[in-house]
């Protein structure tokens, strides 16, 4: 190797570093954000629930015809994602889980994820019929693509979703540690009889609990659609994102959530940039089985149920 | 009472449930004495339904004409359609069922590579005739099998005609873009042999999982070693991220696309800008002579879906012509008949005459592959095949 080739090559690597540290880092912030609507409701209701990706399909549906039928601006069509997300997702619980979850049946979680299950195939293949296969785009808050003294290249739209992201996350710490809704969500993880008792309504914070998952996964896919395309298939691979996320950070946990989502997004760039290009997904889950050998409830996680 | 029977939710679930097998089972009684031919395409998630699609209309339209025109020594022709999903053994369990339950006399539509190349051992099991048009492998001929024919292109041909172009371009630098299929990985290794009579080019090959929908991890990587041009093999949705997000990295080489889906209709609604300067692969052009039947098909085809058919939609066209030939020369529709007098057949075909060749041994085996390849330009937004550039001819 020539010396100029030395010279050159180390920079190229120190940028390559920073560049994907950077790539990880955003893309493991819209894993969290996609994930604590996932640890939101198993954490209150011990529901798996296997529809969380096709929520997030659904509200980034809503989001292109949004744009795309009725004209509105990129900022109205996030609302209208998670807006979508957030009915599906209160539907869902009404219709579909509602009656396993307080039903007297033993094996409620089984219940749960194969009606979910069932949900998230007729979801995927009823927008398959209703609005074909073709991929579509949404245009983002902020259409560059940014130059960082020629050392790191971003999208503009990557930027604002992870600072959506964190924000949300942040709305939703501030929702389960300072709000009357948090503190009924909090008692309902410890015992919902004993919740039930003190006088708070089990449906009704059921519900909330719900409309913010769905909500969180809409705005989720409203956000990476502009990055990513939109697709009746495109929540599949979010809800194992989501999943490997909940299981790393801890079930139910939040702030594992986020710990985890930033962790997997990281992992999974270096990985694929400095390890082998072809095993994306294999990093997120060698990781994953490695975090349940050595502590089963997760990082962040406990034994018991929490948020 | 209010008129109405109590139903109880178990009873509406047992209800939904059986309508919806009733709709989806596909329906496999004919008459008996129709010819009943077996498409077995991507029709669903996660199967390149685009692609799907466009077989299906294609496939409808051909059964339609000919009947029409009578059928096929006397007989009508009927179509068994069975969905692979793009999963290797969904496809095969579905060309099991075309061909056991639907007694299919030959198994068209194949699409993915890797899906063809499970159903070849079905194809040869029960000794009936499969036809690939746009299923790219070598192995799909190379493996010899005497049920399988291929009137289309395949991997170390487009990879050998890519070469002088590579050459004329003048790139130094190459990447190679491959998802982890039969058919990517295929193309990769056929272009790495092929550019072994290049040594002044550098050439690398990124992989990355087929599913993917995020390659920003790969293009950073890519752009990070500053290629003069990235060749992408993919069928799925990483066709147009690896552009849209190639440049939203900092990736400023040359992209070509492994096949022509720019002219998708998706494209430039999901590209955008970072569609300019993309260079693409393609079998048709303008200037492509058009057969009688070739301009039959166009004008059906445009008839009945208002657009013109894409260059695949021809070589499957041939296809069902390439079974119709047969029968009308053995008098017969049983798949053993068919198999034999196949590699014999001769007819027009929509670009020009078809024949197989039959070169035992090598891929050229049960292979048609009379076409020229061009490369294209997209100069700027919304550019199609009419306005893209001409920049290298391959005959």
């Amino acid at each position: 190797m020539s010396a100029g080739a030395d010279h050159g090559t180390k920079p190229m690597m120190d940028q390559l570093i920073v560049q994907s540290l950077i790539l990880g880092l955003l893309q493991g912030g819209l894993y969290a954000l996609l994930a604590v609507g996932l640890s939101l409701v198993f954490g209150i209701l011990r529901v798996v629930n296997f529809a969380h990706g096709e929520f997030a399909m659904l509200g980034s549906f809503a989001a292109v015809f949004a744009v795309t039928s009725f004209g509105m601006p990129a900022w109205a069509a996030l609302i209208a994602a998670a807006a979508a997300g957030a009915l599906v997702a209160l539907i869902t619980n009404v219709v579909v889980l509602r009656p396993i979850y307080l039903s007297r049946m033993r094996q409620k979680g089984e219940y749960t994820i194969i009606a979910t299950f069932m949900l998230s195939q007729f979801l995927i293949a009823a927008t398959t019929v209703l609005f074909g296969t073709t991929y579509r785009n949404l245009p983002g808050l902020w259409e560059s693509n940014l130059n960082f003294f020629d050392y790191v290249y971003l999208s503009g739209n990557r930027l604002v979703a992870f600072s959506a992201a964190i924000v949300m996350i942040g709305t939703l710490f501030w929702i389960v540690y300072r709000t009357d809704t948090g503190r009924a969500w909090r008692a309902l993880t410890q015992s919902p009889l004993g919740a039930s008792v003190v006088g708070i309504d089990i449906h009704k914070y059921a519900n909330y609990a719900f409309l913010v998952s769905g909500a969180f996964a809409g705005l989720a896919a409203g956000l990476l659609a502009p990055l990513m395309f939109v697709f009746p298939s495109s929540g599949v691979v979010a809800l194992v994102k989501a999943f490997i996320v909940v299981i790393i950070g801890g079930m139910g946990s939040i702030g594992g959530a986020l710990a985890a989502g930033l962790l997997l997004g990281v992992v999974e760039v270096m990985g694929t940039i400095f390890v082998a290009s072809g095993y994306t997904d294999a990093y997120g889950f060698a990781l994953m089985i490695a975090v349940l050998l050595l502590r089963p409830a997760g990082l962040f996680g406990k034994m018991g149920r929490a948020i | 009472m209010n008129g109405f029977l109590p139903l109880s939710r178990r009873a509406m679930l047992a209800t939904l449930a059986g309508a919806a097998a009733v709709t989806i089972l596909p329906t496999v009684s004919f008459a008996e004495d129709d010819i009943v031919l077996g498409l077995v395409s991507p029709l669903s998630e996660p199967g390149d339904v685009r692609s799907g699609e466009a077989i299906k209309k294609t496939a409808d339209l051909w059964i339609k004409k000919i009947n029409e025109a009578g059928g096929i020594i006397g007989r009508k022709v009927k179509l068994a359609v069975y969905d692979d999903q793009g999963k290797v053994e969904v496809g095969v369990s579905a060309m099991e069922r075309a061909v056991t339950e639907a007694n299919a006399s030959a198994i068209l539509g194949v699409w993915s590579s890797s899906v063809t190349i499970g159903q070849m051992e079905v194809a040869k099991g029960y000794d009936v005739p499969l036809l690939a048009f746009y299923s790219w492998s070598d192995e799909v001929t190379s493996k010899n099998y005497p049920q399988v024919f291929r009137i289309g292109p395949y991997n170390s041909q487009i990879a050998a005609q890519m070469v002088p172009f590579v050459k004329e371009r003048g790139y130094k630098k190459v990447v190679v873009l491959a998802e982890d299929t039969a058919y990517g990985l295929g193309f990769a290794k056929a272009f790495e042999e092929a550019a072994k009579s290049l040594p002044e080019v550098s050439l690398e090959v990124v992989q990355f999982q087929a599913q993917t929908q995020d390659l920003t991890a790969h293009m950073s990587k890519i752009a990070a070693s500053q290629p003069d041009a990235v060749i992408v093999q993919t069928v799925f949705a990483a066709t147009n991220l690896s552009i849209k997000q190639g440049r939203e990295v900092g990736l400023k080489a040359e992209i070509i696309t492994g096949w022509d889906w720019p002219l998708l209709p998706d494209f430039w609604s999901t590209v955008g800008d970072a569609g300019v300067g993309v260079i693409y692969p393609t079998f048709s052009d303008p200037s492509m002579t058009v057969t009688k039947v070739g301009q039959d098909f166009i004008d059906s085809y445009k008839a009945a879906y208002g657009s013109d058919p894409a260059i695949f939609q021809y070589y499957l066209w041939d296809n069902f012509n390439a079974v119709k030939a047969a029968i009308e020369t053995t008098k017969s529709s049983a798949p053993a008949d068919l198999v034999k007098a196949l590699p014999d057949t001769k007819f027009e075909g929509t670009i020009g005459p078809v024949f197989f060749r039959n070169e035992a041994g090598t891929v050229n085996f049960h292979q048609w592959d009379k076409f020229a390849m061009f490369f294209k330009k997209l100069n700027k937004v919304g550019d199609g095949e009419a306005q893209a550039e001409l920049v290298y001819v391959v005959k």
